[in-house]
């Protein structure tokens, strides 16, 4: 088989997209410019209205943008559409979608043949995706009775029924409980992890979940990407220093001799409501380290050990993506801007 | 991870039919994309049989809806039936009524179960998986004209005897295959012209779900669904010209009551020949309608709008 | 249920308490014509945004009159086309029972479109049923909308058939007290029967849609909405008799057009006519509210308020 000749799973340029909607238009996306790299697990990562819905419908080829360009393995959304629609399947969070009369057997087939399945084929497949996303026992249930958490693998079958190579996933776990959710997020890794190349653009206002699975994200905010990077790159924009807390019995020379050591930029005991007590009731010493990078960890163990000092623990206190956010925007993930809205004019 | 793993579509090693996460291996989307001719005709046919599938399977499954689909017409061409009898009309008014009653489910199947339902489907959030499929939208408003003509069918059969029993209509068919011939075009024309209102329904949302409620009864009387449209006088052209309900029903209504061809409005080939570049037509307009439906609605973020 | 049967607190007259601060159980005192009121009225106005919200009101307001015509002139029409044009009778019957018949699309099918508009479309019918509004009142409510919709379309369509169709009504000689009367006991009739019809629809899965507009075709039928009940065949004319829409239209007739349907409605006084609605009236009104009931009761029993069908 030949090497895979495309560069970007997704390219954007100056992207734009005005919803003329009264009483004034909604600016959803103002200048974007992203470039997914094929294989990447790619977050986008924003508050509601931020654009991120926006986005995945003018990739997906629901929606023209209205300036500037988009290309999905180098096809154009606006002139390549079919060539697009052979090689991506979206997925939405809390979707609802379907024939409430079929079984979860008959939904799938159903659509195995919108992607061109044969019909024994299509039968063969969703047999087998049923049983990967574990409704194997709801197979011959209405869909009209599944439980939310069903729905959404049903959802998740439907998006791999056609081997897509970029899967465009719109908040797919909103509203799943944690076991679902977890379910769901192993789904996304292993289906990447099959086969090279495959790409996933994941919406998600979860920053746990950007967190744990993206390889980049982008911040969006009111339809601009705020930034893009790894997430432990985003997180050393809010704080280049490494954070720990020790726990010690006790401290020779005090905070001031760590605070000596190359690499320790300060060195302070904890207050005395923060004073731990190990469980066999002995005080302990709580030590805040802020330091150069992780390396400089190592000098001030080595110090520590060799005066004798048991350590009886150790926490890397690191900034969350809602630091970055907050630190980007000046508000939490959890607060719209006032008169934002995803750009879908809703009634 | 940036750039391009190294290997191609499968990795080394890996067996292809125990990854249920991998169906059909392809070497790069470029080429996974370029589908030939017959891969796209393949799959817009298995499309039309995969939307004509929920409508049978629904149809089946719940067969409530005969008493309605059998007793909801026949009360209707009742009332009718029974107007004519009232006022004293001519007896072959009676037989004129229970066909046109008869030809009224293919065309609220046309109107309702094809045309308004992207409305609903819209709504329900389907019709955006039917955007980002790979298949034209025709096929799903075919797959739906098929799926809701097993159901207009046993609608219209069960009308046509169940009143022509109760009215004593007599029916004097000469020609079978004319009549068999003349019914299959006027679907097609049906079909067709369902096909482009669709594109309506798509483009207006509820303001055509209004404007179809609005037209229905004058509908019914252009379309000669309870008297013949020669009484329309020269207009009656005009309506034939447009409206492939009005002209099949006239030539269905010349084959099965011979001998009335006075009432009709054209002959019967003439009407034939008249449908047959209806379908042709619609289906052609329905084409362009769609595709450019498809982009406005593309452009002004219409295909996920709910309530609109 | 009563809530004066467990002890609570005196809610305090003045301070943070009297002003919405710690929890007054005086709140959830039933407050039966003050929530039927408030129901009502914000059902109607709920209504009517739902009514006349999808196109500007110039085109609302021609296709409200346009839709009230149509049906009517496809009637006039075959009167026309089958000969029997001269007959004014024909006409003058048609057009009032058309004019009639709009409020059967308004309050009668509209009312149990109400109820599964809410729970497939909107999906605001369980909010509704667990709020503190009166579930009756905020139905009538929105059915409202519909007839007031319905009473311009009646006004057109007699307007029109005394204007252009030589319908020899004179507003003069209306019977005003007979018309009343029966335009109240009819509608009474027709909102009880949709009320029940509503209930029996929310039981329902797929062709629930289809209930209204079958029991609709029904009554068109057998009501002499648009021939005398003499023209039914002798077996359903019991039936014809048992309805109440058949003695509001015979009510109407009379009022509006100072003579009644010639046929087997001739011997009978307009008294014996209101007599026969009321009668009727009232049998709807107690079947339609206790099928109500049961039908809500049991829709909660079963978990049918909030589940909608895809349908």
């Amino acid at each position: 088989m030949a090497t895979p000749t495309f560069a970007s799973a997704i390219q954007t340029q100056a992207l734009r997209r005005v919803y003329a909607i009264k009483p004034r238009p909604v600016v959803a996306l103002d200048g974007v410019d992203l470039d997914v790299a094929a294989g990447e697990l790619f977050g986008l990562l924003g508050p509601n209205g931020a654009g991120k819905t926006t986005l995945i419908k003018i990739l997906t080829t629901l929606l023209l943008p209205t300036e500037g360009t988009a290309r999905v393995a180098g096809f154009d959304v606006v002139t390549q559409t079919g060539h697009i629609r052979r090689i991506m399947n979206m997925v939405a969070g809390g979707e609802q979608s379907g024939y409430g009369i079929l079984t979860v057997r008959e939904q799938l087939w159903m659509f195995s043949q919108f992607y061109g399945l044969g019909t024994r084929e299509g039968w063969r497949r969703v047999d087998e995706l049923i049983e990967l996303v574990g409704i194997a026992e709801q197979r011959d249930r209405r869909i009209s009775s599944l439980s939310t958490g069903q729905r959404q693998k049903l959802n998740l079958a439907r998006g791999f029924l056609n081997d897509p190579w970029i899967l465009f996933l719109d908040e797919p776990t909103l509203g799943l409980d944690v076991g679902a959710a977890r379910e769901v997020r192993q789904h996304m890794r292993e289906w990447r992890s099959t086969v090279p190349g495959r790409t996933i653009l994941l919406t998600t206002h979860y920053m746990a979940e950007a967190d744990e699975l993206c390889d980049r994200i982008a911040i969006v905010d009111r339809g601009r990407i705020l930034a893009i990077g790894t997430p432990a790159e985003l997180k050393r924009r809010v704080q280049q220093e490494s954070l720990f807390r020790l726990e010690v019995d006790r401290l020779p020379g005090g905070p001031g001799a760590l605070a000596a050591l190359p690499g320790v930029l300060s060195a302070v005991t904890a207050g005395d409501a923060d004073t731990a007590a190990d469980s066999g009731g002995a005080a302990s010493i709580a030590v805040q380290l802020v330091l150069q990078d992780d390396a400089a960890l190592a000098a001030v163990v080595s110090n520590l050990t060799a005066a004798g000092v048991h350590l009886r623990g150790i926490a890397k206190s690191e900034p969350t993506l809602e630091d970055v956010f907050v630190e980007l925007v000046g508000r939490g993930l959890s607060e719209e801007a006032p008169g934002a809205g995803d750009g879908e004019a809703n009634e | 991870m940036s750039g391009i793993a190294a290997a191609p579509g499968i990795p080394p090693g890996a067996d292809r039919d125990h990854s249920p996460y991998l169906w059909r291996a392809s070497a790069d989307p470029v080429s996974a994309a370029g589908w030939s001719r017959r891969r796209l005709l393949g799959t817009n046919l298995r499309s039309v049989l995969g939307r004509a599938f929920p409508r049978i399977v629904g149809a089946l499954r719940e067969p409530s809806w005969v008493a309605f689909e059998v007793g909801m017409p026949l009360l209707t061409t009742s009332a009718f039936v029974l107007v004519y009898r009232a006022l004293g009309a001519p007896e072959a008014f009676v037989g004129f009524a229970v066909v046109g009653g008869a030809m009224i489910a293919f065309w609220m199947n046309v109107i309702w179960m094809m045309a308004a339902q992207l409305y609903w489907e819209r709504s329900q959030g389907n019709l955006e998986l039917y955007f980002t499929a790979p298949i034209h939208l025709m096929s799903i408003l075919l797959g739906m004209a098929i799926g809701g003509l097993f159901m207009s069918s046993i609608r219209a059969a069960v009308v046509v005897a169940a009143a022509s029993l109760l009215f004593g209509v007599q029916y004097a068919i000469e020609d079978w295959a004319a009549l068999a011939v003349v019914f299959l075009l006027t679907l097609a024309a049906l079909y067709g012209l369902g096909m482009l209102l669709a594109s309506l329904f798509l483009l207006w949302g509820r303001e055509a779900w209004h404007m179809v409620q609005l037209l229905q009864e004058p509908v019914y009387f252009l379309g000669g669904l309870y008297a013949p449209i020669r009484v329309l006088g020269s207009f009656a052209y005009l309506v034939a010209g447009v409206l492939p309900l009005a002209v099949g029903l006239d030539a269905i209504r010349q084959l099965a009551f011979a001998g009335t061809e006075q009432l009709g409005l054209l002959p019967v080939r003439v009407e034939g020949a008249i449908l047959a570049i209806m379908a042709v037509l619609f289906l052609v307009l329905a084409h362009r309608a769609l595709a450019f439906v498809e982009r406005l609605a593309r452009r002004e973020g219409r295909l996920t709008i709910r309530w609109q | 249920m009563s809530a004066a049967a467990a002890p609570r607190p005196a809610a305090p007259a003045t301070g943070p308490a009297a002003s919405g601060g710690p929890f007054d159980p005086g709140r959830a005192d039933p407050r039966p014509l003050s929530d039927a009121v408030r129901s009502l009225r914000a059902g109607i106005r709920l209504g009517w945004a739902i009514e006349s919200n999808w196109s500007d009101p110039v085109l609302f307001a021609i296709y409200s009159v346009v839709k009230s015509v149509g049906a009517v002139l496809l009637l006039v029409a075959l009167v026309w086309i089958v000969g029997a044009g001269g007959r004014s009778d024909a006409v003058a019957y048609l057009v009032v029972g058309s004019a009639a018949w709009t409020f059967v699309g308004g309050g009668l099918i509209g009312l149990v479109q109400t109820i599964l508009d809410d729970r497939e479309q909107y999906r605001v019918l369980k909010y509704v049923v667990v709020s503190s509004a009166s579930f009756l009142a905020y139905l009538l409510g929105r059915s409202g909308a519909q007839l007031l919709i319905a009473t311009i379309g009646c006004l057109v369509i007699l307007t029109i058939g005394i204007v252009l169709l030589g319908v020899p009504i004179d507003p003069v000689a209306i019977d005003w007290p007979l018309f009343a009367a029966s335009m109240a006991l009819g509608l009474v009739g027709l909102m009880a029967l949709g009320i029940g019809l509503a209930g029996f629809c929310l039981q329902l899965r797929q062709e629930a849609w289809s209930y209204p507009e079958a029991v609709a075709g029904g009554l068109y039928l057998l009501s002499g909405a648009i021939f005398p009940v003499d023209v039914l065949p002798e077996a359903f004319r019991p039936a014809a008799f048992a309805l109440a829409p058949t003695w509001w239209l015979e009510g109407l007739r009379r009022a509006l057009l100072g003579r009644p349907t010639p046929g087997v409605m001739a011997g009978l006084s307009d008294t014996a006519v209101l007599a026969a609605l009321a009668v009727t009236a009232a049998a709807l009104v107690v079947l339609g509210l206790a099928i109500f009931r049961v039908m809500l009761r049991r829709a909660r029993d079963r978990g049918l308020i909030d589940q909608t069908t895809g349908s």
